[in-house]
């Protein structure tokens, strides 16, 4: 068993675990709740990861991070071949997941509850945080699980933008990847044992907060 | 307190018919009644700050809701719904399904001192202490609407709206809330519009009725100048003795 790789992977997946919770509900928000201008092709960018192949994602991310870039310029950061591009990558391709999920949870909100809390002298904010999430909670939380699940599978886009090296960059699919190569056999099995499992838990959370709660008159969405 | 008046003269265009309402509230309930569709929810919501009128204005007292601008322009005042402080019953209760009956009503008021204290003085003013606890669910309709009041009513506002309040409940539970309402408006010196279309409930609870067809008011006044023909008994002695008080 790979332990390096193991817990770089979780280190990577809970950073962007965190970067998809943030801007995976922002975007929720907004695409459940306004009509903007060019909805379409925001939402169309926000999908492209599900289809496209990691690795053209990979690309446009060493466009996005690499040398002459605007972030490099102006923050003089280089994240490039060090763990938190793997990150970067990893909450670009599960962004999809936690976007749809969220934002099918929020647009099912009642709005006639929001109006009410206008009416009780709520903000914007506020209506946002003590009604529309905790009723949306549990697509919320769903999409992050799928997100964080895909997040921590990413294999490609990490590999073109973080690189495979061991202790640094290489989280488990990687490891996999290189022990199969290796033909180390036995190390590989018992990672994949790991990645499946995790996979497995995480999507039979995903159907129990999808599942309608019976005996329960108000569904808590 | 000072009784307050709530004046009323917008226009709205709405899909399929024009809104165009004028009047003024005072420290009474006003029963405004009519068919489906004649617009009564849209001059609650125009009041309440939840729809925006094409032209006109909207003022209690000294303060304005709403001021339209010249033609074209965006309006002169418009003040945001949570700033308004005007109670809003709505149709279904709009009750928070993931809050408890107590935490229902001190919603408005979480971030003031006491607000569980007064929240609790509510609840028992409505005879629901025994369901502080209870979610929305595992209340019946009559139970949710008194809940949904007690909410409105926790934010100590001086207008109160209410939308079709009575009207999924059956007559004996209706009969006390409203009674209930005239001893919460009596005690208060409440602006209440009570938007209904039924006949019954207009002559029980109100003092003055006002008739809405195709957005506009067709008549107002006592509800047997309204509806002369209507049976004597229908018109409650509480509502009466309410109005001549």
């Amino acid at each position: 068993m790979n332990w390096q790789a193991l817990m770089l992977s979780l280190q990577v997946t809970i950073v962007a675990t965190i970067i998809l919770f943030v801007i995976g509900l922002i975007l929720g928000v907004l695409l459940a709740r306004f009509r903007i201008r060019g909805q379409i092709i925001i939402e169309t960018i926000i999908f492209l990861p599900l289809v496209l192949p990691p690795s053209v994602i990979g690309y446009f991310l060493l466009l996005t991070l690499g040398r002459g870039s605007p972030i490099v310029e102006w923050f003089h950061v280089n994240l490039l071949f060090r763990w938190p591009a793997a990150a970067i990558a990893s909450a670009v391709i599960g962004l999809p997941l936690m976007v749809q999920s969220a934002r099918a949870a929020i647009a099912n909100v009642d709005q006639v509850l929001e109006n009410a809390a206008r009416t009780l002298g709520s903000s914007e904010l506020e209506i946002l945080w003590r009604v529309t999430l905790p009723l949306a909670r549990r697509g919320v939380i769903a999409g992050l699980i799928l997100g964080a699940a895909r997040a921590l599978g990413e294999f490609g886009a990490t590999l073109m933008v973080a690189g495979n090296i061991p202790g640094q960059t290489q989280t488990l699919p990687l490891a996999i990847y290189d022990a199969v190569q290796a033909r180390r056999y036995d190390q590989a099995q018992m990672m994949v044992v790991v990645m499946t499992a995790v996979a497995f838990v995480g999507l039979w959370c995903v159907r129990q907060l999808e599942r309608p709660l019976d005996r329960r008159k108000a569904p808590l969405a | 307190m000072k009784p307050l008046r709530l004046k009323l003269n917008i226009e709205k265009r709405l899909a399929t018919f024009n809104l165009s309402v004028e009047i003024e509230v005072g420290a009474e309930i006003l029963v405004l009644f009519g068919p489906s569709g004649a617009g009564k929810t849209q001059t609650l919501n125009a009041i309440a700050g939840l729809m925006t009128p094409d032209a006109g204005e909207i003022s209690l007292d000294g303060t304005v809701f709403f001021r339209s601008g010249s033609p074209g322009k965006p309006p002169a005042v418009n003040l945001p719904a949570r700033k308004r402080h005007v109670g809003y019953v709505f149709q279904q209760y709009a009750l928070f399904p993931h809050l408890t009956a107590l935490d229902n009503v001190s919603y408005p008021i979480w971030r003031q001192p006491r607000a569980r204290e007064r929240a609790e003085a509510l609840l028992e003013r409505m005879r629901l202490t025994e369901l502080a606890n209870r979610y929305p669910h595992e209340l019946s309709g009559g139970q949710q609407q008194r809940v949904a009041v007690a909410r409105a009513l926790a934010m100590q506002p001086r207008v109160l709206l209410m939308d079709e309040p009575f009207s999924a409940l059956d007559t004996e539970i209706r009969s006390r809330l409203h009674e209930d309402l005239l001893r919460l408006q009596a005690e208060s010196e409440l602006i209440v519009i009570y938007v209904t279309h039924n006949l019954e409930d207009a002559f029980t609870v109100g003092h003055r009725l006002a008739v809405l067809r195709n957005g506009k008011i067709e008549r107002i006044g006592a509800p047997n100048d309204v509806y002369p023909e209507m049976p004597h008994s229908l018109v409650s002695q509480k509502a009466r003795k309410a109005h001549v008080s």
